[in-house]
């Protein structure tokens, strides 16, 4: 694919935390995957180019990639996580960049 | 950028300058009806609340011509799932559309009732991209709160 025809990315990183403890790594990937499936719908997530890049169980920080256009309903949409299967939840995003060096870094 | 709750004693949050309880605003009204509305804009430089999200012209033009603004709150979104949560998304558009339309400002906050409801200045700012603000109504959001609010 030319690079002028390949999506433009962008990578945001996050704290997550169930209760105020962050969740396993099963248990992230599933609240995530739900989570922007709930709100975006499954051709939302097509658009979106969505993937949880990685997720770290000890410090609840993680990374998702989406289009460069998205970002701001991709932040919006880990606003709107206040609760996950009965329990208080967050997903703060903290910063974004076009490259997971960059991103990790801040 | 300044964040209007509903509970007192809250802290900041990071990209948050000052926390301000709706109480401490005189100028806040929450816009139930017609009448409301109208007592809201005869004030002057009133922060409307329509906890439904529909407004009537006459109550936009009436706060325009007034100097004040209109309130969108995310907290009112964290409180809805699924199709709920769409529809209220969409009437939230639209109001934004109207009061562009009728030359009302709009401002963007938490109105949180908890700890759990506040959040940072930029999921503030991805909440008013979305609901239809371009960027210089964005900045001139966050000037006005400052100023309606003082």
């Amino acid at each position: 694919m030319k690079p002028t025809e390949r999506f433009r990315q962008r990578y945001v990183a996050f704290s997550l935390a169930v209760e105020g403890k962050p969740p396993s790594a099963t248990e992230a990937k599933r609240l995530v995957h739900e989570h922007f499936l709930s709100f975006f719908g499954e051709l939302g997530i097509a658009s979106l180019a969505f993937k949880l890049v990685s997720y770290e169980e000890g410090s609840g920080m993680g990374i998702v990639r989406c289009e460069r256009s998205a970002v701001e309903e991709t932040i919006l949409c880990m606003a709107l996580l206040s609760e996950w299967e009965g329990r208080s939840a967050r997903m703060e995003p903290i910063s974004t960049s076009g490259t997971i060096r960059r991103v990790s870094r801040k | 950028m300044i964040d209007l709750v509903i509970a007192e004693g809250m802290k900041k949050s990071p990209g948050i300058s000052r926390v301000v309880p709706v109480s401490k605003a005189s100028n806040f009204f929450e816009v139930r009806c017609a009448q409301d509305a109208k007592s809201a804009a005869r004030g002057g430089r009133a922060l409307a609340y329509f906890p439904s999200y529909e407004a009537d012209e006459g109550a936009l033009v009436e706060l325009a011509r007034g100097g004040g603004a209109v309130v969108f709150s995310l907290s009112d979104l964290l409180g809805q799932r699924g199709f709920k949560r769409g529809i209220l998304i969409s009437k939230m558009r639209l109001l934004v559309a109207a009061a562009r339309k009728r030359g009302c400002a709009s401002v963007v906050c938490t109105l949180a009732r908890s700890e759990r409801e506040l959040r940072t200045g930029r999921e503030l700012l991805a909440f008013a991209c979305v609901i239809g603000f371009c960027d210089v109504e964005i900045k001139k959001s966050a000037r006005l709160a400052e100023e309606l609010v003082g």
